[in-house]
């Protein structure tokens, strides 16, 4: 258990770099001065060199990453460069919406998507389960941005339900978490009926039923613990990625989060907070493969470390 | 002696590309209280389709077309499911070939022992627990203290299927069916299972039907025999007298080929050829095709089952 912890950990460690070299190639790679950007239009060339010597941009390719790598070790994730705050005190600040609207979505997809999934898997092969195909396709494929005005139209404007955008308590959070829940929904009631109907073939369902033990028993007691785990495996991923913001909704809906940071940095060419960004959902997506990993024991017997 | 289950004209069809097709049919027989009758055919010949037949756990594919199954004073094939549930485990207790497969992984030994307990007789708690140990020990499992807390993956293949049979004996069932419970075992586990459950047969007067498509095993286990081939019932009898004295072809080419500890055979003489597919039936007799003493009379039309002798049937022309 020890030892597969600590190769655990040392794998993880391995993808962050990787995803921290990434990133950073491609900020490198960008065509933008960060000195000029800083220091606007108006600056001279001489102050905008001294400022790139400042801030190291001279230096060669691979002392700069290394100079990046150790600024991440110690927590500092650069400055933004229109801000002028640190990267990481600008993520903390957005730190508890970002949370609180990523539970709320993922256990609207958990709650919409894993019903379906199960009724889907008794109704294999008959019509409802075309019909079920036909909404779960039109799930996927719908635009969140378009379920996202379609909501605010009807359920808050309309309606009067929720608040029609911006930040605040629960009640801001329904409607895109709901946005969510209904885009991704799809993927956990498809994921989780394709694995319900293999485990639904397989031989200890028939002696389950053998038994005499009753349809819901067969699948609450016997199939969905079998079942469910290739979609715990998703749902970890997905919601190490929700915490490290949800772009589209949150901009949508005017919600102050990571993702929309992420998106007012993008359209800003503000390089530090979209690695920071970046970085910072690899770093939820890591840690909760991670966790799950772990928890398959618990799951499945079968799993020993 | 009473009979406790009678099988009557038995047809069971799967849905296929060109409709219903049937993979047993018009199969008759019955099992006295306490008897153990053996259904013994090649691989694919309906042994398994009858079984679950009776159990009414075909798939979804599968239905039974027409027929009875009287158990006791009941039709199986009339009962709603939620009254062919309460004879599930209950009344008619089954045992598969799969122990590696058969239990949940999930789920503790002592757990899937007492769960017919619990639906049958709503016994819970330390008594079901107390129950499963009971268990685990009348099927020769040793550490039964230890083992109800284990998962399945923990155990052999013979221990899993003696949990199988712990299973199987929770509810005292009238009736066990045992579907090629040693297939998958190896010989000397084979002859553990066999002895375990002739022993508990005799303990608990109950009535066997096993599955096998070995006649080695039916002389050791059984009273009387069905012989299958292809869907079809083509020789049933007294043990005793099918193997002194076999009529259908196919039943003396089973024979022919078990192993006998007084030839030193190196080859064992096998029956040349293959179960015809259930969607290419022969109109006539079904084993015309690999049959030494097929005739043109054969082939035009089956010749249907006939008395040998009071209790002993075949299905072939030669009676
Ligand atoms: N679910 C099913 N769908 C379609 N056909 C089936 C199904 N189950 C069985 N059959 C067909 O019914 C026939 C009898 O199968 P069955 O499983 O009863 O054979 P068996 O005698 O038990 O053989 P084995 O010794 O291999 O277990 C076979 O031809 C098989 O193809
Ligand atoms: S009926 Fe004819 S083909 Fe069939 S088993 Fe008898 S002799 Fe052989
Ligand atoms: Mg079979």
């Amino acid at each position: 258990m020890i030892s597969y912890i600590i190769r655990r950990l040392g794998g993880s460690v391995i993808v962050l770099f990787g995803i921290a070299l990434i990133t950073f190639i491609l900020a490198y790679a960008v065509p933008s001065d960060p000195a000029r950007m800083i220091l606007g239009q108006h600056a001279t060339l001489q102050q905008v060199d001294a400022l790139r010597k400042q801030m190291g941009l001279d230096e060669p390719f691979i002392q700069q990453f290394g100079n990046y790598l150790m600024n991440i070790i110690h927590g500092n994730l650069g400055f933004s460069f229109l801000q002028n705050l640190p990267v990481a005190t600008l993520i903390g600040q957005r730190l508890p919406a970002t949370f609180q609207l990523a539970l709320v979505a993922w256990l609207m997809e958990l709650i919409i998507g894993l019903p379906i999934g199960v009724f889907m898997a008794l109704k294999d092969r008959k019509m409802t389960d075309h019909v079920f195909n036909l909404v779960s396709l039109i799930g996927i494929s719908l635009p969140t941005f378009f379920v996202g005005l379609e909501l605010m139209y009807w359920v808050a404007y309309r309606a009067n339900l929720f608040p029609v955008g911006g930040t605040g308590g629960l009640s801001f959070v329904i409607l895109p978490g709901l946005t969510y829940g209904i885009t991704g929904a799809a993927y956990y009631s498809r994921l989780l009926k394709s694995s319900m109907v293999d485990v639904l073939n397989s031989d200890y369902i028939r002696t389950a039923r053998a038994k005499g033990a009753a349809p819901l028993r067969v699948i609450m007691g016997h199939a969905f613990r079998n079942a469910i785990i290739p979609v715990i495996t998703y749902g970890a991923t997905d919601i190490g990625a929700l915490f490290g913001g949800i772009v589209v909704i949150e901009d949508v809906f005017g919600y102050s989060g990571i993702g929309q940071m992420a998106v007012q940095a993008i359209n800003n060419l503000d390089t530090p907070i979209i690695m920071g960004t970046v970085l910072f959902a690899a770093v939820f997506v890591v840690a909760f493969n991670f966790i799950v990993d772990l928890l398959y024991g618990l799951i499945d017997p079968r799993i020993t470390y | 002696m009473s009979t406790i289950l009678s099988v009557e004209h038995l047809t069971t069809s799967f849905g296929t590309t060109s409709g219903y097709v049937p993979a047993i049919d018009d199969v008759s027989f019955h099992i006295d209280k306490g008897e153990t009758l053996g259904i013994v055919g090649e691989s694919g010949c309906g042994k398994s389709v009858t079984s679950l037949s009776i159990m009414k756990l075909l798939t979804a594919n599968g239905k039974i077309q027409s027929g009875s199954i009287q158990f006791e004073d009941r039709d199986l094939v009339k009962l709603s499911e939620a009254d062919m549930r309460k004879v599930r485990g209950n009344d008619i207790a089954m045992i598969f070939q799969e122990p590696m497969t058969s239990l949940n992984p999930v789920h503790k030994i002592g757990k899937q022992i007492t769960e017919s307990l619990r639906i049958h007789k709503g016994m819970r708690g330390p008594a079901a627990r107390a129950r499963a140990i009971e268990l685990l020990n009348l099927v020769g499992i040793p550490r039964a203290a230890e083992i109800v807390d284990e998962y399945p993956h923990r155990l052999s293949g013979g221990m899993r299927q003696r949990v199988m049979i712990a299973i199987a004996m929770a509810c005292d069932p009238k009736l066990l069916i045992a579907d090629e419970p040693t297939t998958a075992l190896d010989v000397t586990i084979q002859a553990q299972i066999l002895d375990l459950m002739r022993k508990l047969k005799a303990e608990r007067q109950m009535a066997m039907m096993l599955i096998t498509h070995d006649l080695g095993v039916v002389a050791e286990m059984c009273d009387r025999v069905v012989v299958m081939y292809a869907g079809k019932v083509v020789e049933q009898g007294n043990v005793r007298d099918i193997f002194r004295n076999p009529t259908h072809p196919y039943t003396i080419g089973l024979l022919n080929s078990i192993p006998k500890l007084d030839e030193r055979k190196t080859r064992l003489d096998s029956i040349p050829g293959a179960v015809p597919s259930i969607e290419n039936m022969p109109a006539g007799c079904r084993f015309a095709a690999r049959c030494e003493h097929a005739t043109q009379r054969c082939a035009d039309a089956d010749p249907g089952l006939r008395d040998v002798s009071g209790d002993y049937q075949a299905r072939c022309v030669l009676v």
